[in-house]
């Protein structure tokens, strides 16, 4: 349990740095991040361009900066916005229960019947890249499994003693969900939480890599990848730079969530991997 | 019996309502899409820029200014007939063009079932029954590890290490089996690690449990208790698990098929999107839609079937 506390840490600490590397990108990056040199592309490492340059000569440790600046801050608004409105309904549908949880249900089954990747695409194909479609595809396919937890979380707790108690007081159901319910699952809710941040970074990477996300110029780990692929055979580093990126950061979350679960369900020995 | 009989009736039942469900979605979905539909057909050809009175016409034709409802029900109606519409950009039949290259998604799903189920298997058990010696703890850092890399950067190294360094397998394509090997570890090796640690987990937790103690007092050795007793019961959550990943993977892994040019399904959707084909997007998003909740439903039955509890409780 100590090493995993130490890898805790450690985890949570890189994703801090990734978190302020990401808001100073401004002042931490050497160069422009879209400076296009092309007398100097794919340059191996020197004290100018300390990670070298991609193909037409940008600077790859900038990009990858940048980089951590849109990965990061998209993974972390997303999650918050599916956060928002997945616990607002769950909440309801599971407090509330009656005819409303049956209706919200069932559109929460029609939501998850569809794959989330497929989902995704499909979206972002009818919208158009960007960051405000992206956004909308990330939130409208996975709200419903969000709530779906948070429902479950809320009727275990609903019967409970003191519930019932601060309805005899007189408490209204907003209030109660409020100030009795919601604090009681969000602990509960962080496993999840940081396990969606993960696979939201994942989401973004891959749909910039396939063209579907931020747009080329843009410096993003998916686009850096994809602008990578047809020249890592004569520098590997274009492509290992974005790769390791995301691998670290997505490490570091599944250390986090990890720790997390553990520290929740430690007499539970079948922890819920959500 | 009967209460098997009526938790399958049952099971089956609810899944009619998320389908239909998802024909609104799918629907709905191709409502949102950015630009006008008969625009985009009559404008398919580049060298030839429409009139005004040609769109409108086309409109006409498409039935694109006949209320929602009414083109919904000509959808749905065709939809139920096996005809999903037909591609703007060349008039080929979506459902068709889906079917054509079913075989090669399911061929890659279906390989990777096969190692996401084997190795998670496996590798469950082998941690499980050398719970917390050497093999254990380097086998949980490592799956950690495993499952951290996205797979489409896992496919990247794999084609620079099998395909440029030792060239022993073709870098795309989908002629032959061996160019189905590297797509398939890349898609399979992350959920494999999930397994894996699922099964481990929910294996420890049912070995806490008293049935397992009276076993253990009948004097069952441990590789016992967990091959006649505890697998059995800790199967479910990754049997659910792994009916998740496939049904997702026949949907099409695009980023898997994209990077190794597999044409497949989820090849086939990112050439509509790319065409703004939306009448292929839609007939993508409802055959995923349905796949996907057949496959969840087949696991659902399976977990009734392994363990009593689920059938006869709910």
């Amino acid at each position: 349990m100590r090493g995993k506390k130490v890898l805790f840490i450690l985890s949570l600490t890189v994703l801090v740095l990734f978190l302020l590397v990401g808001v100073f990108a401004d002042f931490l990056a050497p160069c422009d991040p879209n400076a296009v040199d092309m007398a100097n592309g794919l340059a191996a490492p020197s004290p100018e361009h300390w990670l070298g340059t991609d193909h037409i000569g940008r600077d790859l440790l900038s990009r990858l900066i940048y980089g951590s600046r849109s990965s990061v801050f998209i993974a972390f608004f997303a999650t918050g916005c599916t956060l928002l409105l997945g616990m607002t309904i769950g909440l309801v549908s599971g407090y509330l229960g009656g005819w409303l949880d049956q209706l919200i249900q069932a559109v929460v089954n029609i939501f998850q019947g569809i794959p989330s990747t497929a989902f995704v695409v499909a979206i972002l194909g009818l919208l158009g890249p960007g960051m405000r479609s992206l956004l909308i595809a990330i939130v409208v396919s996975s709200w419903a499994g969000f709530s779906r937890i948070v429902r479950n979380q809320v009727l275990e707790i609903r019967e409970l003693h003191y519930i019932e108690g601060a309805r005899a007081m007189g408490g209204g159901s907003f209030y109660i969900m409020r100030r009795h319910i919601l604090p009681n699952i969000l602990l509960p809710l962080l496993v999840l939480i940081a396990t969606r941040i993960g696979s939201t970074v994942l989401t973004v990477a891959a749909m910039s890599y396939l063209g579907l996300g931020l747009r080329a110029p843009a410096a993003d780990w998916g686009i850096m990848i994809n602008d990578a692929k047809l020249y890592y055979v004569k520098d590997f580093l274009v492509l290992l730079a974005p790769a390791a990126c995301l691998t670290l950061f997505c490490l570091s979350i599944n250390l986090i969530a990890d720790y997390l679960r553990d520290c929740l369900d430690h007499d539970d020995g079948a922890a819920r991997m959500l | 019996m009967n209460q098997t009989l009526r938790y399958t009736a049952k099971k089956v039942l609810w899944t009619i309502p998320i389908l239909v469900g998802i024909t609104f979605l799918a629907f709905g979905l191709g409502l949102i899409a950015r630009g006008d539909p008969a625009t985009n057909r009559a404008s398919a050809d580049p060298n030839y820029i429409p009139t005004e009175e040609e769109i409108q016409e086309l409109r006409a034709e498409m039935g694109l200014d006949d209320p929602i409802l009414a083109q919904y029900g000509r959808w749905i109606w065709n939809v139920a007939h096996g005809d999903l519409g037909e591609s703007y950009i060349d008039d080929k039949p979506v459902l068709g063009e889906i079917l054509r290259l079913l075989p090669n998604t399911l061929l890659l799903s279906g390989m990777a079932l096969l190692v996401i189920a084997v190795v998670g298997l496996a590798g469950g058990l082998l941690l499980t029954l050398f719970r917390d010696k050497f093999i254990d703890l380097l086998g949980r850092v490592l799956l950690v590890l495993l499952m951290s890399i996205p797979g489409f950067c896992l496919a990247y190294f794999m084609i620079w290490l099998f395909a440029q360094k030792l060239r022993i397998l073709p870098t795309s394509g989908a002629e032959t089996l061996s160019c189905f090997l590297m797509p398939c570890l890349a898609i399979s090796i992350g959920s494999a690690c999930v397994v894996i640690r699922l099964l481990r987990s929910s294996i420890l937790g049912e070995l806490g449990k008293n049935y397992i103690l009276t076993a253990q007092a009948k004097g069952l050795r441990r590789g016992q208790l967990i091959s006649r007793h505890a697998l059995r019961n800790s199967l479910v959550p990754s049997i659910t698990y792994i009916a998740n990943t496939f049904g997702g993977l026949l949907g099409g892994s695009m980023i898997t098929e994209s990077v190794f040019s597999v044409p497949g399904i989820g090849s086939y959707a990112l050439t509509a999107i790319n065409n703004r084909d939306y009448i292929a997007i839609q007939g993508y998003v409802l055959f995923t839609g349905v796949v996907f909740v057949l496959v969840c439903l087949l696991a659902d039955l399976i977990c009734a079937w392994l363990n009593p509890q689920i059938r006869l409780g709910g």
